[in-house]
C-alpha cells in the first residue's frame, strides 16, 4: 500500500532531501563553531574572587585590621603591584564608612580607575567587552563600626600563546 | 519479488544507509569539536590561575592533570604541558595546540609550583 506510487523510491532519494541535509549540516557546524570560538568567560569569578580576597585581608574575625590609613594592599593581600597597577586587567575600589559618613581619606583605588563607571554601566546594560565587576559590602570593628564597600573589575580575557 | 519492489527496497536501503553515514559524520563532528586540544587549554589555565588567587596564603593544593597528559600523548606533544612565569605572573598551557597563557594575580614565590609527573599531579603551594 505504502509503495502503490511508480515513482516510490524518488521519494527517498530525491534533490530536496540532499538539500535538507546540506541546511541541517551548515547549522550545526556554525552553531559548533560559534559555541567553541567564544570564550570562555570567568571574569566576573576572577572580579569575586577579588573582592573575597581583599575582605578576607581586611577583617580577621570580625576585627577590621590597624593602620588602615598606611595599608598596603599589595603586602598584606599578597597581591602583584604590577599585575593589578599596569596589565589593564583589574579595578579595586575600597571605600570605608563610619556612622553612615564616608572616610575620605581612607579610600583606596587600584588598577584602571575609569571603569568604575563602566561597572555602573554594566548593571543597567551588560556589554560583552566592559569589564565583569563584583561589589561586595561587608562590616568590621574596631573602637567604632566600619562599614566598607569593595568594588573590583575584571577585564581579563586570556590569550593564545603563540 | 517484481522490479518495481526491488528498485523501492533498494532505495529504501541507501537511504538508510546514507542517513547513519550522514549523522555519524555530525556525531564525530560535534564529540570532536567538544574535546578539542584548544578548549582544553583554555579551561585548564583559566582554572589553575583562579585556583591560585583563590587560595588563601599558606594553601597547598594538589591538581590531577592526567586528562592533560592524555591528551597531550594523543597530539604527539612532548614539551612542557604547563609553564609558570614567576616574573610575568603568568601561567600557560600547552598540549601541542596553541597553548593558552593567563595571568594569577597572587605573588607566588619562585618553585611554588611543581608537576609530580608520575602520578600526574599539579602541586601548587600559594
Amino acid at each position: 500500500m505504502m509503495f502503490r506510487d511508480k515513482r516510490g523510491g524518488e521519494r527517498y532519494l530525491s534533490p530536496w532531501m540532499f538539500v535538507v541535509w546540506a541546511l541541517i549540516l551548515v547549522g550545526i557546524v556554525a552553531g559548533v563553531i560559534i559555541f567553541y570560538a567564544a570564550q570562555i568567560d570567568v571574569r566576573a569569578d576572577e572580579a569575586d574572587i577579588l573582592s573575597t580576597r581583599i575582605a578576607d585581608c581586611l577583617i580577621e574575625n570580625g576585627k577590621i585590621m590597624e593602620n588602615l590609613g598606611s595599608f598596603d594592599i599589595f603586602e598584606t593581600c599578597n597581591f602583584n603591584e604590577e599585575i593589578i597597577e599596569n596589565e589593564e586587567l583589574f579595578f579595586i575600589d575600597i571605600r570605608f564608612f563610619v556612622d553612615g559618613k564616608e572616610k575620605e581619606e581612607l579610600r583606596k583605588r587600584y588598577g584602571v580607575l575609569g571603569w568604575e563607571s563602566l561597572c555602573a554601566f554594566q548593571e543597567e546594560d551588560e556589554q560583552e567587552n566592559f569589564p565583569r565587576c563584583s561589589e561586595k559590602t561587608v562590616y568590621g570593628f574596631t573602637d567604632k563600626e566600619f562599614k566598607i564597600k569593595i568594588l573590583t573589575a575584571s577585564n581579563q580575557i586570556g590569550k593564545e600563546s603563540i | 519479488m517484481n522490479k518495481k519492489g526491488v528498485d523501492i527496497l533498494s532505495s529504501q536501503v541507501i537511504f538508510i544507509i546514507l542517513n547513519v553515514i550522514f549523522f555519524s559524520v555530525l556525531l564525530i563532528f560535534v564529540a570532536k569539536a567538544g574535546t578539542g586540544v584548544g578548549v582544553k587549554e583554555e579551561i585548564y589555565s583559566k582554572q589553575i590561575a583562579l585556583m591560585i588567587d583563590q587560595a588563601k596564603q599558606g594553601t597547598e593544593l594538589t591538581v590531577d592533570i592526567s586528562e592533560l597528559y592524555e591528551i597531550a600523548e594523543k597530539n604527539e606533544y612532548t614539551g612542557r604541558i604547563i609553564n609558570i612565569d614567576y616574573q610575568k605572573n603568568k601561567i600557560s598551557v600547552n598540549l601541542g595546540g596553541n597553548g593558552y597563557e593567563y595571568h594569577y594575580f597572587t605573588n607566588l614565590k619562585s618553585g611554588s609550583v611543581s608537576i609530580d609527573e608520575q602520578n600526574k599531579l599539579l602541586r601548587i603551594k600559594v
